[in-house]
């Protein structure tokens, strides 16, 4: 992002210029590197685990489905029970991934009480297990009830060879009722099993671990490491605070993240009591967010695009880049916003992903700081109203589940809402709500290369100038090959090993388990950032004459539009059998 | 003079704290309770450990979940017994 463009045109740079040195003296070559060294020690930690049993469980479990899936037309008590037992295995459940989520921890939930996001004694945790211990017998009952039920029900429509509809309708029923009381079986046994934590201690040393972190870039840079560190404890306590309230109960309910209350934290300071001078040294917002960036680019694998085949690919790859290019040109010629780069950011926003395209976009395209708070603020508007509007409009209109739930995997921003609105409506709708804004996330890595090659070749010259490739590679946000390499990288990792071996190692371990976490408090330091650099009245400025609000609106309303038809002729029409055994 | 603008910076600080205390604690609260499907929704979001402010897949444990349960839906897919036994 940047603070001193141009406001007549969009002219950041008139020619770019780069050298070896950059290497080792430029931002964005540090996030590649800071961030490459965090992958490289997840990869190292979790990729050689020896989870014991794995392979064979993974062996057998396949071969039950497979098996299972020969026998009977949907599916049986015993493929359910060998993805669980596939699924147990989890990179993220070895004792050093235990460690260190200890460590990385932020301030968790709270309702009342705001000291229970930080300590919880072994007194209280064990007041807390004992009360949950009723609720986890009692599920534990009902789930074996409904197990002897589901088998029972099977076991008809098996007599009866599978050839009779109404016993397979009800042998299928009695199947999802047993899935429901497992899952809240399950939830059950946490509340039971409550263990108790002090996070301050680990937030102190996470503290100095990651201002020495990021100082390491500082000092490379040539930049101020004394003052790096000193204004840094400051912005890692905002983050910190960021997590904190977000993680108050109404505030979860709402969707209001870190990434706001980091940006409405920093801005009260900021436009209040000031933020003070000898913090700024350390609000390197870019630093933070590229940085982040590449973490979040491992994140990105290309293999979860076929997740659900080709009905998610055309509604998640096919409707996104229509609905972001339309909203784009629409901005240009019909509303005439004035910034090029806050109507990309705002498009991408609305399109793809929300925030975390956004960020990716913003960086890419160096939009101001500003300009990334507006998208998200208006983003987290919307996120709010249509996670309550869209489920309830669905069941409305007697909508099928299914379809509803890739409608609103296709235009809610915020994966958090996606899946708390598609489980408003039922499991099923859940997981294709949930896969299908997995399948848009992975579009950020190709939406952020196009829009930097875009803004190089086409955005960043003087209008009639040709630009040459060597310019555009001069001008090219590096940071962004950081982003795309560490997910070829990642797919290619995760699809070599095997789609099971992938999620245990990969997504539940080097991932989930260790880069996600970082990248989160790299986020959440970044929008501390922000906030404590931005003045109101400059945001207020941005918001002039309304067009952000009427470019979400209407670039929202057609993606609804095309996203509703596109998954009804995807599911229904043309996979119907895909939809049948979801 | 100096002083009493830090005390109006310092009091404004305190009234933008207080107004989030308001949301959290009062307003929000109430549109709960005036919308009960707010309120309905965030019961769900609380059962099923959904943090809805999380904004990418890998930030929501249930994504891990629909994931392996499509996937393996997918490279399984059930088709046996469907056509009836006519012995």
């Amino acid at each position: 992002m940047a603070d001193n463009q141009a406001t007549k045109s969009d002219v950041v740079i008139d020619r770019g210029q780069s050298s070896i040195s950059d290497l080792w003296k430029k931002e964005d070559y540090w996030a590649i590197w800071l961030g490459f060294a965090i992958l490289i020690v997840g990869a190292f930690i979790f990729l050689p685990a020896k989870l014991d049993g794995m392979e064979e469980t993974f062996a057998k479990s396949n071969a039950i489905m497979a098996a299972e899936a020969e026998r009977a037309p949907f599916k049986t008590v015993a493929w359910y029970k060998a993805q669980d037992a596939k699924a147990h295995f989890k990179g993220s459940s070895l004792p050093i991934a235990k460690d260190i989520k200890a460590f990385l921890a932020h301030p968790g939930g709270w309702s009342t009480n705001p000291l229970d996001s930080l300590v919880l004694t072994k007194e209280q945790a064990e007041a807390k297990s004992e009360k949950g211990k009723p609720g986890f017998e009692k599920a534990k009952a009902a789930e074996a009830e409904a197990l002897a039920a589901a088998l029972e029900a099977e076991k008809a429509a098996e007599a009866a060879s599978f050839g009779d509809a109404a016993l397979n309708e009800a042998a299928k029923g009695k199947i999802g009722d047993w899935r429901k009381a497992k899952s809240a079986t399950s939830k059950a046994k946490g509340k039971a099993n409550v263990k108790p934590y002090n996070v301050i201690p680990s937030l102190i040393g996470l503290m100095v671990a990651m201002g020495v972190f990021f100082a390491i870039g500082i000092a490379a840079m040539g930049k101020d490491v004394k003052g790096f560190l000193i204004g840094f404890g400051p912005v890692f306590l905002l983050s910190a605070f960021a997590y904190f309230m977000s993680g108050q109960a109404t505030m979860k309910h709402y969707g209001v993240g870190y990434a706001i209350w980091g940006v409405i934290g920093g801005m009260v300071i900021a436009n209040t009591v000031g933020t003070p001078k000898w913090v700024k040294p350390a609000l390197e917002v870019e630093f933070y967010i590229k940085t982040g960036l590449v973490l979040l680019g491992a994140e990105v694998l290309f293999n979860k695009v076929v997740a659900i085949g080709i009905p998610g690919i055309f509604v998640a790859w096919v409707v996104t880049p229509i609905v972001l290019i339309c909203t784009f040109i629409f901005g240009q010629k019909v509303l005439k916003i004035p910034s090029k780069t806050l109507n990309i950011v705002i498009s991408a926003d609305m399109s793809v992903c929300g925030t975390s395209a956004a960020i990716a976009t913003a960086a890419a395209c160096r939009a101001k700081k500003e300009e990334l708070t507006l998208s998200i603020g208006l983003s987290l508007v919307f996120t709010s109203i249509m996670m309550i509007v869209m489920p309830a409009f669905i069941k409305a209109v007697g909508m099928p589940y299914i379809l509803g739930g890739a409608w609103m995997g296709g235009t809610i921003d915020a994966t958090g809402a996606v899946a708390a609105a598609g489980a408003f409506l039922s499991e099923q709708a859940l997981y294709v709500a949930a896969t299908i804004k997995m399948i848009q996330n992975v579009l950020i890595g190709v939406t952020a290369f196009c829009v930097a090659v875009y803004w190089c070749a086409k955005v960043d010259c003087v209008e009639g100038q040709k630009v040459s490739w060597m310019e555009i590679w001069h001008r090219f946000p590096k940071f962004v090959l950081g982003f795309l390499a560490a997910s070829v990288i990642f797919s290619f990792i995760s699809q070599s090993i095997g789609p099971d071996a992938g999620y245990s190692l990969v997504d539940h371990g080097v991932l989930r388990g260790f880069s996600r976490i970082c990248r989160g408090w790299f986020f959440a330091l970044s929008f501390a950032a922000i906030g404590l650099a931005t003045n109101f009245r400059e945001l207020a400025h941005y918001f002039k004459g309304g067009k952000p609000l009427i470019l979400y609106v209407c670039g929202q309303t057609f993606n609804l539009c095309l996203t509703l038809g596109m998954a009804y002729v995807m599911f229904y029409w043309v996979f119907p059998d895909i939809t049948a055994k979801i | 003079m100096e002083n009493a603008s830090l005390f109006k910076r310092w009091l404004a600080l305190a009234a933008c704290a207080f107004c989030c205390w308001a949301m959290m604690f009062v307003v929000l609260p109430a549109v709960n309770r005036t919308f009960p499907a707010m309120a309905r929704l965030g019961k769900v979001a609380e059962e099923n450990n959904i943090r809805v402010g999380m904004f990418f897949y890998t930030d929501v444990e249930v994504t891990g979940v629909a994931d392996l349960n499509i996937e393996n839906t997918i490279r399984f897919m059930p088709h046996g017994g469907e056509t009836p036994d006519r012995g």
